[in-house]
Protein backbone atom coordinates (compact mmCIF):
# COMPACT_ATOMS: atom_id res chain seq x y z
CA UNK A 1 0.00 0.00 0.00
CA UNK A 2 1.29 3.23 -0.99
CA UNK A 3 1.13 7.06 -0.13
CA UNK A 4 1.62 9.17 -2.32
CA UNK A 5 1.12 12.96 -2.57
CA UNK A 6 2.98 16.28 -3.99
CA UNK A 7 5.16 18.17 -1.27
CA UNK A 8 2.96 21.34 -2.07
CA UNK A 9 -0.42 19.45 -1.20
CA UNK A 10 0.85 18.06 2.05
CA UNK A 11 4.36 18.76 3.78
CA UNK A 12 6.77 16.86 4.44
CA UNK A 13 6.52 17.80 8.19
CA UNK A 14 2.59 16.75 8.32
CA UNK A 15 3.78 13.44 6.56
CA UNK A 16 5.82 12.76 8.94
CA UNK A 17 3.14 13.16 12.32
CA UNK A 18 1.25 10.65 10.36
CA UNK A 19 3.94 8.09 10.22
CA UNK A 20 4.77 8.34 13.73
CA UNK A 21 1.13 8.85 15.16
CA UNK A 22 0.24 5.60 12.44
CA UNK A 23 3.29 3.71 13.14
CA UNK A 24 3.66 3.19 9.78
CA UNK A 25 6.69 1.22 8.32
CA UNK A 26 8.09 0.95 4.82
CA UNK A 27 10.32 3.86 2.50
CA UNK A 28 9.50 6.80 1.95
CA UNK A 29 10.84 8.17 -1.88
CA UNK A 30 11.10 11.72 -2.09
CA UNK A 31 11.93 13.61 -5.24
CA UNK A 32 12.57 17.66 -4.60
CA UNK A 33 14.01 19.89 -7.07
CA UNK A 34 15.21 23.52 -5.79
CA UNK A 35 12.30 26.14 -6.41
CA UNK A 36 13.25 26.48 -10.14
CA UNK A 37 12.27 24.66 -13.10
CA UNK A 38 15.48 23.70 -14.19
CA UNK A 39 16.79 22.57 -11.44
CA UNK A 40 17.87 19.08 -11.46
CA UNK A 41 15.53 16.40 -9.48
CA UNK A 42 16.73 14.94 -6.07
CA UNK A 43 16.03 11.29 -4.64
CA UNK A 44 15.88 10.60 -1.49
CA UNK A 45 14.85 7.76 0.78
CA UNK A 46 13.86 7.64 4.24
CA UNK A 47 13.32 4.17 5.79
CA UNK A 48 11.02 3.56 8.98
CA UNK A 49 9.63 1.10 11.46
CA UNK A 50 6.91 1.39 13.34
CA UNK A 51 6.82 5.28 13.28
CA UNK A 52 10.33 5.27 13.70
CA UNK A 53 13.14 6.99 11.61
CA UNK A 54 15.70 3.90 11.35
CA UNK A 55 17.82 5.41 7.94
CA UNK A 56 18.05 7.84 5.16
CA UNK A 57 20.07 7.90 2.83
CA UNK A 58 20.76 9.75 -1.01
CA UNK A 59 21.62 6.34 -3.05
CA UNK A 60 19.84 3.99 -4.63
CA UNK A 61 22.23 1.23 -4.06
CA UNK A 62 22.51 0.88 -0.41
CA UNK A 63 25.46 1.81 -0.31
CA UNK A 64 25.14 5.65 1.22
CA UNK A 65 25.99 4.29 4.89
CA UNK A 66 29.27 2.22 4.02
CA UNK A 67 30.57 5.42 1.80
CA UNK A 68 30.18 7.55 4.78
CA UNK A 69 32.35 5.11 6.95
CA UNK A 70 34.51 5.08 4.53
CA UNK A 71 34.82 9.01 4.01
CA UNK A 72 35.29 9.74 7.64
CA UNK A 73 38.31 6.74 7.34
CA UNK A 74 36.99 4.64 9.60
CA UNK A 75 37.05 1.96 7.97
CA UNK A 76 37.79 0.54 4.25
CA UNK A 77 34.95 -0.71 2.07
CA UNK A 78 36.71 -4.23 2.10
CA UNK A 79 36.57 -4.29 5.47
CA UNK A 80 33.10 -3.08 5.82
CA UNK A 81 31.98 -6.11 4.03
CA UNK A 82 34.18 -8.76 5.30
CA UNK A 83 32.37 -7.68 8.91
CA UNK A 84 29.56 -7.46 7.85
CA UNK A 85 29.65 -10.94 6.08
CA UNK A 86 30.25 -12.53 9.55
CA UNK A 87 26.95 -11.16 10.67
CA UNK A 88 23.66 -12.03 9.48
CA UNK A 89 22.37 -10.09 6.91
CA UNK A 90 19.54 -8.70 8.69
CA UNK A 91 21.30 -6.66 11.59
CA UNK A 92 22.27 -3.16 11.28
CA UNK A 93 25.57 -2.63 9.55
CA UNK A 94 26.11 0.25 11.94
CA UNK A 95 25.46 -2.16 15.00
CA UNK A 96 27.20 -5.43 13.00
CA UNK A 97 29.88 -3.62 12.99
CA UNK A 98 30.23 -2.12 16.79
CA UNK A 99 29.22 -5.58 17.67
CA UNK A 100 32.73 -6.13 16.11
CA UNK A 101 34.18 -3.56 17.96
CA UNK A 102 35.20 -1.52 14.40
CA UNK A 103 32.83 0.93 15.30
CA UNK A 104 31.92 2.89 18.46
CA UNK A 105 28.97 4.12 19.74
CA UNK A 106 29.43 7.53 19.52
CA UNK A 107 31.06 6.99 15.67
CA UNK A 108 27.01 5.58 15.21
CA UNK A 109 25.60 8.50 16.65
CA UNK A 110 27.84 10.78 14.57
CA UNK A 111 26.44 8.03 11.63
CA UNK A 112 22.50 8.92 12.93
CA UNK A 113 23.02 11.79 12.91
CA UNK A 114 24.68 13.14 9.69
CA UNK A 115 21.28 11.24 8.17
CA UNK A 116 19.00 13.00 10.51
CA UNK A 117 20.54 16.27 8.99
CA UNK A 118 19.99 15.36 5.41
CA UNK A 119 16.46 14.91 6.31
CA UNK A 120 15.68 18.21 7.75
CA UNK A 121 17.25 19.64 4.78
CA UNK A 122 14.62 18.25 3.31
CA UNK A 123 11.88 20.35 5.05
CA UNK A 124 13.04 23.57 3.24
CA UNK A 125 11.60 21.87 -0.05
CA UNK A 126 8.34 23.29 -1.04
CA UNK A 127 8.20 21.21 -4.63
CA UNK A 128 8.78 17.65 -4.62
CA UNK A 129 6.90 14.47 -4.32
CA UNK A 130 6.86 11.81 -1.77
CA UNK A 131 5.61 8.06 -1.99
CA UNK A 132 5.41 5.75 1.24
CA UNK A 133 5.67 2.25 -0.15
CA UNK A 134 4.62 0.35 3.15
CA UNK A 135 5.82 -2.99 1.54
CA UNK A 136 9.37 -2.08 1.07
CA UNK A 137 11.75 -4.48 3.00
CA UNK A 138 14.27 -2.06 5.50
CA UNK A 139 17.71 -2.15 4.15
CA UNK A 140 20.30 -3.36 6.98
CA UNK A 141 22.96 -1.85 5.08
CA UNK A 142 21.87 1.85 5.22
CA UNK A 143 20.90 1.20 8.82
CA UNK A 144 23.12 2.02 12.15
CA UNK A 145 21.15 -0.06 14.18
CA UNK A 146 19.64 3.54 15.79
CA UNK A 147 16.52 4.83 15.36
CA UNK A 148 13.91 7.76 16.63
CA UNK A 149 10.44 8.71 16.15
CA UNK A 150 9.53 10.74 13.06
CA UNK A 151 7.49 13.26 15.27
CA UNK A 152 11.07 13.96 17.01
CA UNK A 153 13.06 14.25 13.75
CA UNK A 154 10.60 16.75 12.00
CA UNK A 155 10.61 18.43 15.22
CA UNK A 156 14.23 18.79 15.52
CA UNK A 157 15.11 19.27 12.32
CA UNK A 158 11.67 22.67 12.62
CA UNK A 159 13.89 24.23 15.47
CA UNK A 160 16.55 25.00 13.73
CA UNK A 161 14.79 25.75 10.19
CA UNK A 162 15.65 29.04 8.59
CA UNK A 163 13.56 28.99 5.49
CA UNK A 164 9.93 27.96 6.38
CA UNK A 165 8.64 28.89 2.95
CA UNK A 166 7.46 25.52 2.43
CA UNK A 167 5.48 25.35 5.06
CA UNK A 168 4.06 28.62 4.54
CA UNK A 169 0.38 26.92 4.03
CA UNK A 170 0.60 24.59 6.84
CA UNK A 171 1.47 27.03 9.28
CA UNK A 172 -2.20 27.91 11.60
CA UNK A 173 -3.25 31.22 10.30
CA UNK A 174 -2.62 34.47 12.77
CA UNK A 175 -6.08 34.83 13.49
CA UNK A 176 -6.74 31.63 14.58
CA UNK A 177 -6.40 30.35 18.23
CA UNK A 178 -4.74 27.43 19.66
CA UNK A 179 -6.84 24.66 21.82
CA UNK A 180 -4.62 21.95 24.16
CA UNK A 181 -5.81 18.65 23.58
CA UNK A 182 -4.00 16.96 26.06
CA UNK A 183 -4.23 15.87 29.95
CA UNK A 184 -1.86 17.57 32.16
CA UNK A 185 1.73 19.09 31.15
CA UNK A 186 3.38 18.15 27.97
CA UNK A 187 5.22 14.93 28.55
CA UNK A 188 7.84 15.87 25.58
CA UNK A 189 10.74 18.26 25.91
CA UNK A 190 9.93 21.68 24.11
CA UNK A 191 11.91 24.69 24.09
CA UNK A 192 11.07 27.65 25.76
CA UNK A 193 9.32 29.36 22.94
CA UNK A 194 7.05 26.38 22.41
CA UNK A 195 6.38 26.11 26.16
CA UNK A 196 5.50 30.12 26.34
CA UNK A 197 3.00 29.35 23.21
CA UNK A 198 1.46 26.23 24.92
CA UNK A 199 1.07 28.58 28.50
CA UNK A 200 -1.94 30.32 26.15
CA UNK A 201 -3.39 27.39 24.12
CA UNK A 202 -7.24 27.71 25.44
CA UNK A 203 -8.78 28.25 22.24
CA UNK A 204 -10.17 31.84 23.11
CA UNK A 205 -6.69 33.33 22.35
CA UNK A 206 -5.64 34.64 18.57
CA UNK A 207 -2.06 33.10 17.71
CA UNK A 208 -1.20 37.20 16.54
CA UNK A 209 -2.28 38.32 20.13
CA UNK A 210 0.07 36.17 21.78
CA UNK A 211 2.56 37.31 19.64
CA UNK A 212 1.62 40.79 21.05
CA UNK A 213 1.75 39.88 24.32
CA UNK A 214 4.81 37.89 24.26
CA UNK A 215 6.74 40.86 21.99
CA UNK A 216 7.74 38.54 19.07
CA UNK A 217 6.84 38.51 15.27
CA UNK A 218 3.53 36.80 14.98
CA UNK A 219 5.48 33.99 12.32
CA UNK A 220 7.59 33.29 15.10
CA UNK A 221 4.35 32.33 17.31
CA UNK A 222 2.75 30.31 14.69
CA UNK A 223 6.04 28.24 14.17
CA UNK A 224 6.16 27.42 17.22
CA UNK A 225 2.49 26.56 17.78
CA UNK A 226 2.78 24.16 14.47
CA UNK A 227 5.32 22.66 16.20
CA UNK A 228 3.14 21.53 18.97
CA UNK A 229 0.29 20.79 16.83
CA UNK A 230 2.52 17.94 15.31
CA UNK A 231 3.67 17.12 18.38
CA UNK A 232 -0.09 16.43 19.04
CA UNK A 233 -0.42 19.02 22.14
CA UNK A 234 -2.42 21.30 20.31
CA UNK A 235 -5.41 21.95 17.76
CA UNK A 236 -5.68 25.06 15.74
CA UNK A 237 -9.25 26.34 16.29
CA UNK A 238 -10.27 29.11 14.02
CA UNK A 239 -11.58 32.21 15.91
CA UNK A 240 -14.96 33.52 14.47
CA UNK A 241 -14.68 36.41 12.55
CA UNK A 242 -17.25 38.67 13.80
CA UNK A 243 -20.41 38.92 15.45
CA UNK A 244 -23.76 39.48 14.20
CA UNK A 245 -27.45 39.92 16.22
CA UNK A 246 -29.04 39.67 13.10
CA UNK A 247 -31.70 37.40 13.03
CA UNK A 248 -30.44 33.39 12.33
CA UNK A 249 -30.89 32.73 8.44
CA UNK A 250 -31.80 29.22 10.04
CA UNK A 251 -35.05 30.29 12.08
CA UNK A 252 -35.71 32.39 8.79
CA UNK A 253 -35.29 29.22 6.92
CA UNK A 254 -37.28 26.91 8.77
CA UNK A 255 -40.09 29.39 8.83
CA UNK A 256 -40.17 28.97 5.35
CA UNK A 257 -40.12 25.64 4.68
CA UNK A 258 -43.47 24.54 5.41
CA UNK A 259 -45.40 28.05 5.50
CA UNK A 260 -47.95 28.43 3.02
CA UNK A 261 -48.81 32.46 3.77
CA UNK A 262 -47.42 35.28 6.24
CA UNK A 263 -49.66 34.69 8.87
CA UNK A 264 -48.60 30.87 8.89
CA UNK A 265 -44.92 32.91 9.08
CA UNK A 266 -45.69 34.67 12.00
CA UNK A 267 -47.65 31.86 14.15
CA UNK A 268 -44.61 29.90 13.27
CA UNK A 269 -42.21 32.46 14.63
CA UNK A 270 -43.92 32.62 18.07
CA UNK A 271 -44.42 29.53 18.28
CA UNK A 272 -40.61 28.56 17.63
CA UNK A 273 -39.95 31.28 20.42
CA UNK A 274 -41.93 29.60 22.81
CA UNK A 275 -40.75 26.55 21.94
CA UNK A 276 -37.52 25.07 21.80
CA UNK A 277 -36.74 22.37 19.09
CA UNK A 278 -36.75 18.77 20.12
CA UNK A 279 -35.53 15.62 18.67
CA UNK A 280 -37.74 12.95 19.20
CA UNK A 281 -37.29 9.15 19.10
CA UNK A 282 -39.77 8.58 16.60
CA UNK A 283 -38.18 11.16 13.98
CA UNK A 284 -35.02 9.41 13.87
CA UNK A 285 -36.62 6.18 13.80
CA UNK A 286 -39.39 7.80 11.12
CA UNK A 287 -36.54 9.13 9.31
CA UNK A 288 -34.41 6.05 8.67
CA UNK A 289 -37.49 4.42 7.87
CA UNK A 290 -38.24 6.84 5.26
CA UNK A 291 -34.55 6.73 4.00
CA UNK A 292 -34.74 2.97 3.33
CA UNK A 293 -37.74 3.12 1.42
CA UNK A 294 -37.29 6.03 -0.60
CA UNK A 295 -33.20 4.79 -1.41
CA UNK B 1 -43.62 20.78 13.45
CA UNK B 2 -40.66 18.83 14.38
CA UNK B 3 -37.62 19.63 12.92
CA UNK B 4 -34.31 17.64 12.83
CA UNK B 5 -31.63 19.94 11.48
CA UNK B 6 -28.50 18.58 9.85
CA UNK B 7 -25.72 20.90 8.76
CA UNK B 8 -23.61 19.47 5.83
CA UNK B 9 -19.89 20.95 6.05
CA UNK B 10 -16.32 20.25 4.24
CA UNK B 11 -14.16 22.30 2.01
CA UNK B 12 -14.77 23.77 -1.52
CA UNK B 13 -15.93 21.26 -4.11
CA UNK B 14 -16.23 18.25 -1.59
CA UNK B 15 -20.06 17.50 -2.28
CA UNK B 16 -22.04 19.58 0.19
CA UNK B 17 -24.19 21.00 -2.21
CA UNK B 18 -24.72 18.14 -4.30
CA UNK B 19 -25.07 16.20 -1.19
CA UNK B 20 -28.35 18.10 -0.51
CA UNK B 21 -29.81 18.44 -3.86
CA UNK B 22 -29.60 14.83 -4.01
CA UNK B 23 -31.82 14.18 -0.89
CA UNK B 24 -33.87 17.24 -0.86
CA UNK B 25 -37.73 16.90 -1.72
CA UNK B 26 -38.15 20.57 -2.35
CA UNK B 27 -35.15 22.59 -5.13
CA UNK B 28 -32.71 23.27 -3.01
CA UNK B 29 -32.75 26.93 -1.90
CA UNK B 30 -29.17 27.86 -3.48
CA UNK B 31 -27.50 30.97 -2.64
CA UNK B 32 -24.50 30.15 -4.74
CA UNK B 33 -22.41 33.08 -6.42
CA UNK B 34 -19.99 33.78 -8.88
CA UNK B 35 -16.43 32.75 -7.16
CA UNK B 36 -14.30 35.36 -8.16
CA UNK B 37 -11.13 34.54 -6.53
CA UNK B 38 -8.54 31.32 -6.37
CA UNK B 39 -11.91 29.34 -5.13
CA UNK B 40 -13.10 29.88 -9.12
CA UNK B 41 -10.33 27.44 -10.87
CA UNK B 42 -11.63 24.82 -8.70
CA UNK B 43 -15.36 25.25 -8.88
CA UNK B 44 -16.96 27.85 -11.21
CA UNK B 45 -20.03 28.36 -8.43
CA UNK B 46 -19.24 28.30 -4.55
CA UNK B 47 -21.58 28.68 -1.87
CA UNK B 48 -20.60 31.86 -0.22
CA UNK B 49 -23.66 31.81 2.00
CA UNK B 50 -25.45 28.80 2.51
CA UNK B 51 -27.63 26.05 0.52
CA UNK B 52 -30.99 24.83 2.22
CA UNK B 53 -32.53 21.51 1.14
CA UNK B 54 -35.87 19.67 3.12
CA UNK B 55 -37.23 15.94 3.53
CA UNK B 56 -40.52 15.77 4.93
CA UNK B 57 -41.16 12.49 7.04
CA UNK B 58 -44.76 13.22 8.18
CA UNK B 59 -47.26 15.94 8.49
CA UNK B 60 -45.55 17.25 11.66
CA UNK B 61 -42.07 15.92 11.15
CA UNK B 62 -39.33 16.88 8.93
CA UNK B 63 -35.36 17.23 8.03
CA UNK B 64 -34.10 20.31 7.29
CA UNK B 65 -30.52 20.67 5.88
CA UNK B 66 -28.11 23.14 5.38
CA UNK B 67 -24.70 23.12 3.82
CA UNK B 68 -21.92 25.74 4.97
CA UNK B 69 -20.65 28.29 3.09
CA UNK B 70 -17.66 26.72 1.24
CA UNK B 71 -15.38 29.59 1.44
CA UNK B 72 -16.07 31.68 4.42
CA UNK B 73 -16.13 28.48 7.10
CA UNK B 74 -15.34 30.05 9.87
CA UNK B 75 -17.46 33.32 9.87
CA UNK B 76 -20.73 34.47 12.04
CA UNK B 77 -23.53 32.51 9.89
CA UNK B 78 -21.26 29.57 9.82
CA UNK B 79 -21.11 30.10 13.55
CA UNK B 80 -25.28 30.08 13.37
CA UNK B 81 -25.81 27.52 11.53
CA UNK B 82 -23.32 24.91 14.03
CA UNK B 83 -25.29 26.19 17.38
CA UNK B 84 -28.74 25.47 15.74
CA UNK B 85 -27.67 21.91 14.65
CA UNK B 86 -28.65 18.41 15.98
CA UNK B 87 -26.00 16.80 13.78
CA UNK B 88 -23.28 17.25 11.39
CA UNK B 89 -21.77 15.52 8.20
CA UNK B 90 -18.18 16.93 7.26
CA UNK B 91 -17.51 15.86 3.50
CA UNK B 92 -13.51 15.03 3.15
CA UNK B 93 -12.76 15.15 -0.84
CA UNK B 94 -10.51 11.92 -0.74
CA UNK B 95 -8.04 12.70 -3.34
CA UNK B 96 -7.45 16.59 -2.14
CA UNK B 97 -4.53 15.96 0.32
CA UNK B 98 -4.26 19.87 0.22
CA UNK B 99 -7.73 20.14 1.97
CA UNK B 100 -6.92 18.17 4.96
CA UNK B 101 -5.76 20.38 6.92
CA UNK B 102 -8.73 22.74 6.28
CA UNK B 103 -11.18 20.03 7.25
CA UNK B 104 -9.17 19.33 10.32
CA UNK B 105 -9.75 22.98 11.15
CA UNK B 106 -13.61 22.63 10.74
CA UNK B 107 -13.43 19.45 12.93
CA UNK B 108 -11.60 21.59 15.35
CA UNK B 109 -14.04 24.66 15.27
CA UNK B 110 -17.03 22.53 15.64
CA UNK B 111 -15.64 20.57 18.18
CA UNK B 112 -15.12 23.80 20.18
CA UNK B 113 -18.79 25.02 19.80
CA UNK B 114 -21.00 21.76 19.91
CA UNK B 115 -21.05 18.26 21.16
CA UNK B 116 -23.51 16.85 18.63
CA UNK B 117 -23.17 13.56 16.48
CA UNK B 118 -20.82 13.65 13.53
CA UNK B 119 -20.19 11.79 10.60
CA UNK B 120 -17.22 11.84 8.06
CA UNK B 121 -18.28 11.46 4.33
CA UNK B 122 -15.22 10.46 1.95
CA UNK B 123 -16.08 11.29 -1.56
CA UNK B 124 -14.20 11.30 -4.79
CA UNK B 125 -13.05 7.79 -3.60
CA UNK B 126 -13.29 6.13 -7.16
CA UNK B 127 -10.17 8.61 -8.19
CA UNK B 128 -7.02 6.43 -8.43
CA UNK B 129 -4.95 9.26 -6.55
CA UNK B 130 -7.65 9.24 -3.38
CA UNK B 131 -6.00 8.02 -0.38
CA UNK B 132 -7.63 5.59 1.71
CA UNK B 133 -9.55 5.78 4.72
CA UNK B 134 -7.14 4.96 7.51
CA UNK B 135 -4.42 7.63 5.89
CA UNK B 136 -7.85 10.12 6.29
CA UNK B 137 -7.90 9.27 9.22
CA UNK B 138 -4.61 9.70 10.35
CA UNK B 139 -4.13 12.96 8.17
CA UNK B 140 -7.40 14.24 9.99
CA UNK B 141 -5.97 13.31 13.56
CA UNK B 142 -8.81 10.74 14.15
CA UNK B 143 -6.24 7.85 15.02
CA UNK B 144 -7.14 8.59 18.81
CA UNK B 145 -9.57 6.70 20.07
CA UNK B 146 -11.61 9.54 22.14
CA UNK B 147 -11.45 11.18 18.72
CA UNK B 148 -12.55 8.25 16.54
CA UNK B 149 -15.50 9.33 14.25
CA UNK B 150 -17.30 7.13 11.72
CA UNK B 151 -16.15 7.29 8.50
CA UNK B 152 -18.68 6.78 5.47
CA UNK B 153 -17.79 6.32 1.38
CA UNK B 154 -20.18 8.66 0.13
CA UNK B 155 -21.05 9.70 -3.88
CA UNK B 156 -23.32 13.10 -3.18
CA UNK B 157 -24.66 12.42 -6.42
CA UNK B 158 -26.68 9.22 -5.15
CA UNK B 159 -29.37 8.90 -3.30
CA UNK B 160 -28.76 5.95 -2.02
CA UNK B 161 -24.96 6.80 -1.10
CA UNK B 162 -26.34 9.53 0.50
CA UNK B 163 -29.14 8.46 2.72
CA UNK B 164 -27.17 5.84 3.48
CA UNK B 165 -25.03 8.59 5.03
CA UNK B 166 -27.61 9.86 7.17
CA UNK B 167 -28.66 6.75 7.91
CA UNK B 168 -25.06 6.40 9.46
CA UNK B 169 -25.21 9.83 11.18
CA UNK B 170 -28.41 8.57 13.07
CA UNK B 171 -27.34 5.43 13.87
CA UNK B 172 -23.99 7.47 15.49
CA UNK B 173 -26.72 9.88 17.10
CA UNK B 174 -28.56 6.61 18.68
CA UNK B 175 -25.22 5.18 19.57
CA UNK B 176 -23.27 8.02 21.41
CA UNK B 177 -25.93 8.34 23.49
CA UNK B 178 -27.35 11.66 22.99
CA UNK B 179 -30.61 10.62 24.25
CA UNK B 180 -34.23 10.23 23.17
CA UNK B 181 -34.37 14.03 23.37
CA UNK B 182 -32.33 16.20 22.35
CA UNK B 183 -32.43 20.12 23.35
CA UNK B 184 -31.34 22.96 21.15
CA UNK B 185 -28.48 24.91 22.24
Amino acid sequence: MTLASSLEDFSLAELFRMIDQGHKSGRLTIWVSANSPTSETQTCYIWFRQGRVVAASDRPDGQGLTSKIVEKNWLSQRVIERLHGLSSSEIPLGLALKMQGALQAEQLNWLFMSQMQHIWKLLEFRTGRFDLDGKASLPSTEMTGLSTPAMEVVLSGLRTLKNWHALADALPTPDSAIQNITPGQPQIRLNAREWQVWEFAKGTVSLQDIAIQLNQPTTTIQQAAFRLMLAGLVEEIPLVVCKSSLPSPVDELDMLAPATSLSDLLDKRKSETAEKSRVSPSLLQNLVGFLRSKS
Amino acid sequence: MEILRIVVTGTVGAGKTSFIQTISEIEVVNTDRRATDETAQLKRDTTVAFDFGRLTISPDQAMHLYGTPGQSRFDFMGDILIRKAHAYILLVNAHRPQDFRDVRRILNFMNQRVQIPIVVGLTHMDYPDAWTPDDIILALGLFDTTRRIPLVQVNATDRTSVSNALIALIHQWTCSGFGSSVRLR
